[in-house]
């Protein structure tokens, strides 16, 4: 569990001082996988860096636990920082020790015991699906194996939480999937809570179940992946979230209305998405509806269709499907009309 | 050349071999030591750093720049008094084993933080995140991760305080330079000359394919080390 309260961090610097965190707040339930998305220089790291400690906050708080961190002596933060695993975007691995000493490391410094680290550091290889790398260098790795071993080293120590900053920036499609599936699996595994940091849209849609959207500092919208996903608030999460491939511009849809009609986006979402509204709404009201743009996608568990559509008819009987649709629970947005 | 001379020029050459060895092992020993420290006390203080101190950093910064623009032989002279202090006397091999380490600390120290500073940022944050200390970094993070870069910096450094041995005779000292100066050029011996800078030649390049190697090698000599004596 996480509870940041009011967190501001401020960067001094000579000639002015750069705000970074402007009164964050939130707050992570045990388990769950929380995202925070942004664009650059949006404070994301700065968030992270607070939450693991290796920066201090100008003001506010940080309860990880139930303990308040912002408020520990620097021996105690250290033994705290048990509590908190980190992946890094660019790995940072140490490039002297075999894939082995480096998942040891971090039992290293926490003074475990030999043979226990030995048997816990060849469980994490197997987890990560490594153990033929055991001996290997970083420097041998490909992108993806070095993440792996980043991230067995992030669970040595049973962390209840993980932090990945930017984790899969650096990988390839394909390998952003698979280590994306592994965390997942990870935390269904072990109950762990986490605190993703992404630029990626993909990540939130395939892993987190809530969002916050960061701008200049301050978290401008939160939600469930799936609410955030079909009805961004905001303009920026809407840069994020809405399908470019579906073309929503005003200005195309209305080029083509052909009088008397409407055309609308309609969310199908989660059990929704099978059942025939459309046939449904032209045998009901005796409307002509032509599909225009679709697509069907999976966002953090959830099918979510999406349909734009042209409906021409009466304005009667348009609004009678139009509020048929929002009665059945589907939510609409009409893109253009010329009625 | 009669095997008479070549009896004189080996007990000429042979003891002089071992006090320049004994030179240079004594000051690259305690200069590499003592230089170390004192980059790493560099490196942590600086701005930014883990234990960010500006006035240490620029205390010690300062020293060891005044150390490194001072002209060998001139720093030789200044030190005396400390000189006296640690070794008994101003003169002889001693004294210079004193003046040598002096002078290679502050550049052993530069050289040192430089190697510490292409250590990745982002791995020491990471050691830090795991819940590092200090020291714990330093000796787990810093230095073998730089190991390969101090070893050829490490190189250098003995390289040059070959170089300076040469002088050993400026305090009375003995060695290589001094008989290579006193019999080669003053008393026109020219084997005397070629044989003691041949020598030192095999000295420079011994140290430089042993540095090569070792700093090539470092990740698996350390792992045959500690696993020997892990073994023992
Ligand atoms: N150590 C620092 N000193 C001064 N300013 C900093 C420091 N770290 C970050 N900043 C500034 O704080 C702001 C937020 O930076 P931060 O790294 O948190 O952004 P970010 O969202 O992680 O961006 P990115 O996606 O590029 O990683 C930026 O304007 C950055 O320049
Ligand atoms: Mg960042």
């Amino acid at each position: 569990m996480i509870i940041v309260k009011d967190l501001v961090k401020i960067y001094k610097s000579k000639d002015k001082d750069i705000c970074a965190l402007d009164g964050v707040c939130l707050e992570i339930p045990k388990g769950q996988i929380f995202g925070v998305i942004g664009l650059s220089g949006a404070g994301k790291s700065s968030l992270v860096r607070c939450i693991s400690s290796i920066e201090k906050p100008t003001s506010g708080e940080i309860l990880i636990g139930g303990k308040n961190i912002s408020k520990l002596s620097e021996k105690k933060l250290r033994t705290a920082r048990k509590n908190i695993g980190m992946v890094f975007q660019h790995f940072n691995l140490l490039m002297n020790r075999t894939v082995f000493e480096n998942i040891a490391f971090p039992l290293e410094i926490h003074h475990i015991s030999r043979s226990e680290i030995t048997s816990r550091v060849d469980e994490l290889l197997e987890l990560v699906g490594l153990t033929d790398k055991k001996n290997s260098y970083p420097a041998t790795l490909s992108g993806g194996q070095k993440q792996r071993v980043g991230i067995a080293r992030s669970l040595a120590i049973r962390p209840e939480i993980l932090i990945c900053d930017e984790a899969t920036s650096a990988l390839d499609p394909l390998t952003t999937h698979s280590i994306l599936s592994l965390l997942k699996e990870i935390n269904k595994k072990i109950q762990l809570t986490m605190l993703v940091i992404t630029h990626e849209m993909s990540v939130i849609k395939d892993i987190c179940e809530r969002v916050a959207v960061m701008e200049s500092g301050k978290i401008i919208e939160e939600g469930n992946v799936t609410d955030v996903f079909v009805k961004p608030k905001t303009a920026l999460a809407k840069s994020f979230f809405e399908d470019k491939n579906l073309l929503l511009s005003h200005d195309i849809y209305s080029g083509i209305l052909t009088g008397n009609s409407y055309v609308v986006k309609v969310n199908f979402i989660g059990d929704n998405s099978v059942d025939p509204y459309i046939s449904n709404a032209i045998k009901k009201f005796d409307v002509d509806i032509a599909i225009l743009a679709g697509n069907i996608q999976q966002v953090a568990g959830t099918i979510i269709g999406t349909l734009i559509i042209e409906i021409r008819g009466s304005g009667e009987k348009i609004k009678d499907t139009t509020s048929y649709f929002t009665s059945e629970g589907l939510l609409m947005e009409v893109v253009a009309n010329d009625i | 050349m009669t095997s008479n001379r070549a009896a004189e020029l080996k007990a000429l050459i042979l003891p002089a071999t071992i006090d320049t060895l004994t030179m240079v092992f004594y000051s690259s020993f305690f200069a590499i030591i003592i230089g170390t420290v004192l980059g790493i006390v560099l490196y942590l203080s600086k701005p930014g750093s883990l234990r960010p101190n500006r006035f240490l950093n620029f205390i010690i910064g300062a020293i060891v720049n005044i150390g490194r623009s001072m002209p060998f032989i001139i720093l030789i002279i200044i030190i005396i008094p400390f000189t006296k202090l640690i070794a008994g006397s101003s003169i002889g091999n001693n004294a210079f084993i004193v003046s040598l380490t002096i002078a290679a600390i502050p550049f052993v120290a530069r050289i040192m933080e430089a190697s510490f500073a292409e250590v990745d940022s982002g791995v020491i944050e990471a050691a830090k995140a795991m819940g590092a200390s200090v020291f714990q970094i330093v000796t787990r993070v810093l230095l073998p991760e730089s190991s390969q870069s101090i070893i050829s910096n490490i190189t250098i450094t003995v390289i040059n305080i070959v170089g300076y041995s040469a002088m050993a005779g400026t305090v009375g000292g003995t060695g290589l330079g001094p008989v290579a100066i006193r019999y080669g050029y003053v008393k026109f011996q020219a084997d005397t000359l070629f044989f003691s800078v041949l020598i030192l030649i095999i000295f420079v390049q011994l140290i430089q394919t042993i540095g090569s190697y070792a700093s090539n090698n470092i990740v698996n000599l350390t792992h045959t080390i500690s696993k020997w004596v892990k073994k023992y």
